[in-house]
């Protein structure tokens, strides 16, 4: 099979310019805490939005957790809503404002024998300076005790986005185990 | 110039009827698989699902969160195929069209496959965490139609994604 490039067509001409393009990805071969992405200030120039994708799977015992991401190292100023089913039941919550991270998604804990969580992620006007960072997530795990759910997500700051960085809400928790993995795309516009 | 990271990788247009629909051979360059289809029913309101490699084991999981006509919900179920949709309200019929996209991380590496999907019509929305609990690499993929067949302009896209 071979693949045909989804690529746009430039409004100026016949140039085919790519929409969606792999920036770095993370393979996780032993756990790790946390998972960083860095020197994004380059990509300003050539991308408007950030997308992630995943499957993670945590050194958490339960079955299945929140991760967290902040962006620029810097603790302040998110803000999230969450839908979520749990298999029995769909729950709705306003975690405030002012938290000190947005969240990844759902990841999966290593309680479930290999399960692996999946995620997408997409980073809006990633690179605005005038513009405050609306984050949307859809991710899930397919499991007993399991969860899916579109998390919203805010940082009410208009600086662009120089890095980002991928947390377990638990300290001393492993954030992804060996077989995890995170990708970062740019996306034009 | 730097490339696509999105490629599609084979697309199907029905001019007829067809009870199954299967994208093969597919190139384990990729690291996720994105399956959009756009699917009406050719005589009634169909049930349908996606199997990986031909299995119809009882391999595929399932967690759903939903709004359609009965209010909100959500279920946990295990099946021979991972269902595109668990509710009534989220099937094709003749005259409602919906659309299904599925995502189907790491279907190359030695691990269970995660999956998210949703599914939108005019009767509901819906999203689904997945998984297909076997470690082998995904070659094909088949869209099946379990209570009637996908009729005539019902479309299917599948794409990879390098990671």
């Amino acid at each position: 099979m071979s693949p045909i490039p989804l690529g746009i067509l430039a409004a100026s001409g016949a140039q085919e310019l790519p929409a969606y393009v792999l920036i770095q990805s993370v393979l996780i071969d032993s756990n790790t805490s946390s998972i960083t992405f860095s020197g994004l200030s380059s990509l300003a120039s050539t991308y408007k939005h950030l997308h992630i994708r995943y499957a993670l799977r945590t050194g958490a015992s339960g079955t299945t957790q929140t991760a967290l991401m902040r962006f620029n190292s810097v603790d302040t100023g998110y803000a999230r809503h969450r839908l979520t089913g749990d298999g029995s039941s769909v729950t709705s919550n306003n975690d405030g404002n002012n938290q000190s991270q947005t969240a990844l998604g759902f990841i999966a804990g290593a309680g479930t024998g290999g399960t692996y969580g999946g995620g997408v992620v997409d980073i809006l006007d990633a690179f605005s300076t005038t513009k405050l960072k609306t984050v949307r997530t859809i991710s899930g795990v397919a499991a007993t005790n399991g969860s899916v759910g579109i998390h919203s997500g805010i940082w009410m700051n208009t600086s662009a986005i120089t890095s980002i960085n991928l947390l377990t809400p638990v300290p001393g928790e492993f954030l992804a185990v060996a077989g995890s993995r995170v990708s970062l795309y740019g996306v034009r516009a | 110039m730097t490339t696509n990271s999105f490629d599609l990788l084979a697309s199907s247009v029905l001019t007829s009827n067809a009870s199954t629909v299967t994208f093969g051979s597919i190139s384990g360059l990729y690291r996720d698989l994105i399956l959009v289809c756009d699917i009406v029913a050719a005589t009634t309101t169909m049930n349908l699902g996606v199997r990986f490699n031909a299995d119809n084991g009882n391999n595929y999981f399932a967690l759903n969160m939903r709004a359609d006509s009965f209010g909100i919900g959500s279920s946990l179920t295990t099946q021979t195929e991972f269902r595109l949709t668990q509710r009534g309200d989220g099937q094709p019929s003749t005259t409602r069209r919906t659309s299904y996209m599925v995502q189907i991380f790491d279907y190359a590496e030695a691990k269970g496959k995660p999956i998210l999907s949703k599914t939108n019509n005019s009767s509901i929305t819906e999203i689904q965490s997945g998984r297909w609990a076997n470690t082998s690499t995904i070659t094909s993929v088949s869209i099946v139609g379990l209570t009637d067949s996908f009729g005539a302009t019902s479309k299917f896209y599948l794409y990879g994604v390098l990671a």
